[in-house]
């Protein structure tokens, strides 16, 4: 990766990051009730998280945009380097997190003494909605960003298509849950975690695909 | 440079597609929960909304192809509301067009009862049939039938199967009208609800067109339908779900399983080929009663296995690691074909025989069966359990059931992972897992039960958390009997008592029944329970440690109820730890604060029951004092009815009795005592001018001899037995028979013969 692009993503991202960083170790550090996989609030902030990142990494000011692709470095290039940095943030934050819960911190706070290690490998099931929520945070703002700037290059979006699509994802993220928790009681048993690895898997490749053409074929305006 | 552009239209519409899945396929699975469930939506009322729902979905994809994102959403939006609006809140209004499906369990602990409306046959409990299929079946009758009808006093079996003042053969219970009521208050009021005199039923009988019957084997099951288990929607399109928990009894069980266990008494507890055969054709009836009395009656156990062994074809004698197999793979096949699991049951005892001393193998198809598990019903009935999961998800429950029996060491691990990996701490499944883990006598456990009690805490303290949390975990932990973590368990349900005390009383009676000799129980009941007063002296009399006095003692002071309640239970369950307290009640009795003309019944029932050297002493010092003492406790003795042969040293104490009206209570006390000393001192005394009571003594012999014979089950006679064996009895032939009655138009009447 281009050093220079690298520090002027870093500079833009590393406070977001410190602060989502230390708010979401926090709450795996000090949240009193056991942490599991079906942990609602990790969750949001899983996602809250990739897609706040995401937006970050990948917004530039018109200014900067002009300058930015008018460098050596290629679209393609621009992009998996963005991409790769969100990824290793969010692959960061998934170790940090397990090194936390695997090193045994929480229960040096709760209790006096180690806890059996059951209850340690226990909680490491909030590896999974922290890292599932992230991943589709980031794809969606992912796609959205990209797709906007592709569609509507020069002039912004009206209010009424602004709320209209953040109800459409609202909706989407509920029916998600919804089908979470259907699924699962139906006649044939499976496991929630995995059809939502599944799908997030599948809109992680599909968003990067669409973004990667997005931010190919995007006219840049000064 | 178009191609491209157009190629990422294409990435953007089938990206957004993708987004928006979740809620077309919630919308999807909402449209079949309401209109249909599987096999179902082939009907019209199915058919339809499945039509409507794949065109609205079509017609999305085709606008959201257009790039129009909004439009086919908003249809969507509307036509789910409104289609959830018309199921939910108006589909009970609305004609159930037969797809009403109800659900009669009939009997817990007797599966396959055959179950008749109308004398026609249904099929066999759990019978699950739609108001269709019913209604197709079953000829509307217009007048009640003629039938057997038992009249019963108000005390006689206080249970379910009574109508007011009678039991009937045939239940009158009319479904049809139950599910056509609106609103949900009426659907609330049961059936039978605060009917109890004779003519309310006999108005009830008149306007019923539909009467059940229940039959096993030839035998005939009383039953009520007097309420609904449950009821609910997703019985179809605009269908509810009925469900019955109707209990069977059958009359003639008693005393059929008395016969069938004279004759193997007869057989020196060896069971013979017409025995085995028998059995086999009653198998369902008599195994439960069968398996109940092995455990009160270890001479039974060797029939229990040679029944167990015929069904399940085990071979006689040691088993080979093979056969073992071989059996527990049999065992888990018949489970899965009927998707449930019992407890007790023959699959039960066989899984236990084919895993004794061989925890590698439960290992081994423990993990097996792991996984296989989400979803399944439990439902109990005092100590009978119902595993209820379809297909290979029912191996799981058998393998817990052999686990927590035998607790093989090398799985240990294996649980406690499976605990902390399966979201243990709030599942269902997770929970029975943990069980297992606390259940194994370890060390950790007492680590693994604090992280649980704590972590239920934090959920009850929590945004969710419910009021009646409580009572669950203390249900839950009744069923852990680990020593080593009963201080923890304690304390807990001691500092978290819930509202009611229905949990906790389960729980303190689990402790009683696991724990009878630990000498602090008794001091934990009475400190630290929230119980009533008497319920805390029932249960400490059931205790087999030396403390129970000074603890009964104490709460007869406080409430005198606890003391009859404490009595009650030595009578029930004679206890010999109990003796001090029972003759300090004595004192109670006699004494200057409470002077009563007559002992009470329980005091007589508990202190005939107990035979311990302090109550013999104690008897011998009140019968040496003589006078009004020893008269107050013979007349006591004489004017209950008990029977202990241990108290057979009386008889030298009745025999010295001089005065004629000692000797004829003396008299009286000996049937009770039934033992040949007994009798002989009243032939004696019979065949003697000179004792002065020869008349009463004579009558007496007569009791003693009729009494004896009831006892040793002289109403069955060796030709009752045989005939019941061969087959030429039936079960119910055993019983009075009940008197028919017939219907004259306002209510039932003996028939004329």
């Amino acid at each position: 990766m281009n050093k220079s692009i690298l520090q002027i993503e870093l500079r833009k991202i590393l406070p977001f990051y410190i602060t989502a960083l230390v708010v979401i170790i926090s709450y795996v550090l000090f949240w009193p009730k056991p942490l599991m996989a079906g942990d609602g609030i990790i969750a949001t902030a899983g996602f809250l998280q990739g897609f706040i990142i995401t937006w970050i990494v990948f917004r530039d000011a018109p200014a900067v945009e002009c300058f930015l692709f008018s460098r050596g470095i290629t679209r393609q290039r621009l992009f998996w380097n963005r991409w790769w940095l969100v990824a290793v943030l969010m692959i960061l934050m998934l170790i940090i997190a397990a090194a936390v819960i695997s090193a045994g911190l929480r229960c040096l706070i709760f209790v006096n003494g180690p806890w059996h290690p059951m209850v340690k490998w226990y909680e490491l099931n909030i590896l999974w909605p922290l890292g599932l929520a992230s991943v589709a945070g980031v794809s969606v703002r992912l796609f959205l960003l990209l797709r906007d700037r592709f569609l509507k290059p020069d002039k912004m979006l009206s209010t009424i298509r602004r709320v209209w699509k953040y109800i459409l994802l609202v909706a989407a993220v509920g029916s998600a849950v919804l089908l979470g928790r259907v699924i699962p009681h139906m006649e044939i048993a499976i496991d929630y975690l995995l059809i939502a690895s599944f799908y997030v898997a599948g809109l992680l490749i599909l968003s990067t695909a669409t973004a990667r053409s997005c931010f190919l074929n995007m006219e840049i305006h000064t | 440079m178009k191609t491209k552009t157009t190629r990422t239209h294409l990435w953007v519409k089938v990206t957004a597609f993708y987004l928006m899945l979740p809620i077309y396929l919630s919308i999807l699975l909402g449209m079949f929960k309401l209109f249909g469930q599987s096999g179902e939506y082939k009907t019209f009322f199915g058919i339809l909304p499945t039509v409507v729902v794949i065109a609205v979905l079509l017609s999305a994809i085709f606008l959201i192809r257009s790039g129009k994102l909004a439009i086919p959403l908003i249809v969507v939006a509307v036509f789910l509301f409104s289609a959830m609006m018309i199921g939910e809140i108006g589909g009970f209004k609305l004609d159930r067009g037969g797809k009403t499906q109800w659900t009669i369990e009939g009997d817990f602990k007797i599966p396959g009862i055959d179950v008749y409306c109308n004398d026609v046959h249904l099929g066999q409990t759990p019978l699950i049939i739609t108001e269709d299929e019913f209604l197709a079946k079953v000829k509307l009758w217009d007048t009640p039938p003629s039938q057997q009808r038992t009249t019963l006093r108000e005390d006689d079996h206080n249970d379910d199967t009574r109508f007011g003042w009678a039991q009937y053969m045939w239940i009158p219970s009319d479904f049809i009208e139950y599910t056509k009521r609106w609103p949900d208050e009426e659907m609330q009021r049961p059936l039978w609800g605060g009917i109890q005199k004779d003519a309310e039923i006999f108005e009830f009988c008149k306007k019923t067109p539909y009467w059940w019957r229940f039959e096993k084997n030839g035998c005939v099951g009383l039953s009520s339908f007097k309420s609904l288990l449950s009821w609910g929607g997703s019985g179809g399109p605009f269908g509810a779900k009925l469900s019955t928990g109707s209990t069977v009894k059958f009359p003639s069980l008693d005393k059929h399983f008395e016969v069938f266990i004279a004759d193997l008494k007869r057989n020196n507890w060896q069971p013979d080929q017409a025995w085995m055969k028998h059995f086999a054709a009653y198998k369902d009836m008599l195994f439960g009663k069968l398996y109940q009395y092995a455990q009160k009656h270890p001479q039974a156990k060797p029939a229990l296995d040679a029944v167990v062994r015929q069904e399940m074809n085990i071979p006689k004698g040691e088993l080979s690691d093979g056969q073992r197999r071989q059996i527990l793979d049999d065992v888990l096949r018949r489970c899965e074909e009927k998707s449930e699991f019992r407890i007790p049951s023959f699959e039960s005892e066989a899984s236990l025989l084919a895993c004794r001393d061989k925890p590698e193998m439960i290992g081994e198809y423990y993990k097996k069966s792991m996984g296989r598990s989400r979803g399944g019903r439990i439902s109990s009935s005092g100590s009978y359990i119902r595993y209820g999961n379809p297909g290979p998800a029912i191996r799981l429950p058998v393998m817990r059931w052999v686990v927590n029996q035998y607790q093989p060491p090398q799985l240990y691990n294996q649980l406690v992972y499976s605990v902390g990996n399966n979201a243990g701490m709030s599942r269902w499944f997770g929970l029975t897992d943990l069980k297992l883990v606390l259940n194994y006598p370890r060390d950790e456990s007492k680590k693994i039960l604090r992280y649980y009690l704590k972590t239920k805490q934090n959920q009850k303290a929590g945004p969710f958390g419910r009021a009646h949390d409580n009572e669950d975990i203390i249900r839950w932990l009744k069923d852990i009997h680990n020593s080593a973590l009963e201080p923890e368990i304690r304390r807990f349900v001691q500092d978290n008592p819930g509202r009611h005390g229905h949990e906790l009383e389960q729980f303190v009676n689990s402790r009683v029944k696991h724990f009878p000799k630990e000498s602090e129980l008794p001091s934990w009941i009475l400190h630290y329970t929230q119980l009533r007063n008497d319920e805390k002296a029932r249960l400490i009399a059931k205790l087999k440690t030396d403390s129970i006095n000074h603890h009964l003692s104490y709460l007869s002071s406080v409430n005198p109820r606890c003391r009859d309640k404490a009595l009650e239970a030595f009578y029930h369950s004679p206890n010999r730890y109990g003796d001090e307290f029972i003759i300090d009640s004595y004192h109670h009795y006699t004494g200057s604060v409470v002077q009563r003309r007559s002992l009470p019944s329980n005091f007589i029932w508990a202190l005939a029951a107990t035979d311990t050297p302090k109550i013999r002493a104690f008897i011998s010092e009140v019968w040496d004092k003589g006078g009004d003492e020893r008269k107050k406790l013979l007349e006591g003795l004489r004017s209950h009815s008990w029977h202990h042969p241990h108290m057979n040293w009386l008889v030298a104490k009745i025999e010295q009795l001089t005065q004629k009206d000692e000797r004829i209570i003396g008299l009286c006390l000996l049937p009770h005592i039934g033992t040949d000393d007994a009798k002989a001192l009243l032939e004696k005394w019979a065949n003697d001018p000179a004792s002065g009571v020869v008349k009463e003594a004579k009558w007496r012999l007569e009791y003693f001899d009729k009494k004896q014979k009831e006892r040793q089950g002289g109403v069955f006679t060796q030709d009752t037995i045989d005939g019941l064996l061969s087959g030429k009895i039936k079960p119910d032939d055993l019983l009075v028979p009940a008197t028919a009655y017939i219907w004259d138009g306002e209510k039932y009447i003996p028939e004329k013969k």
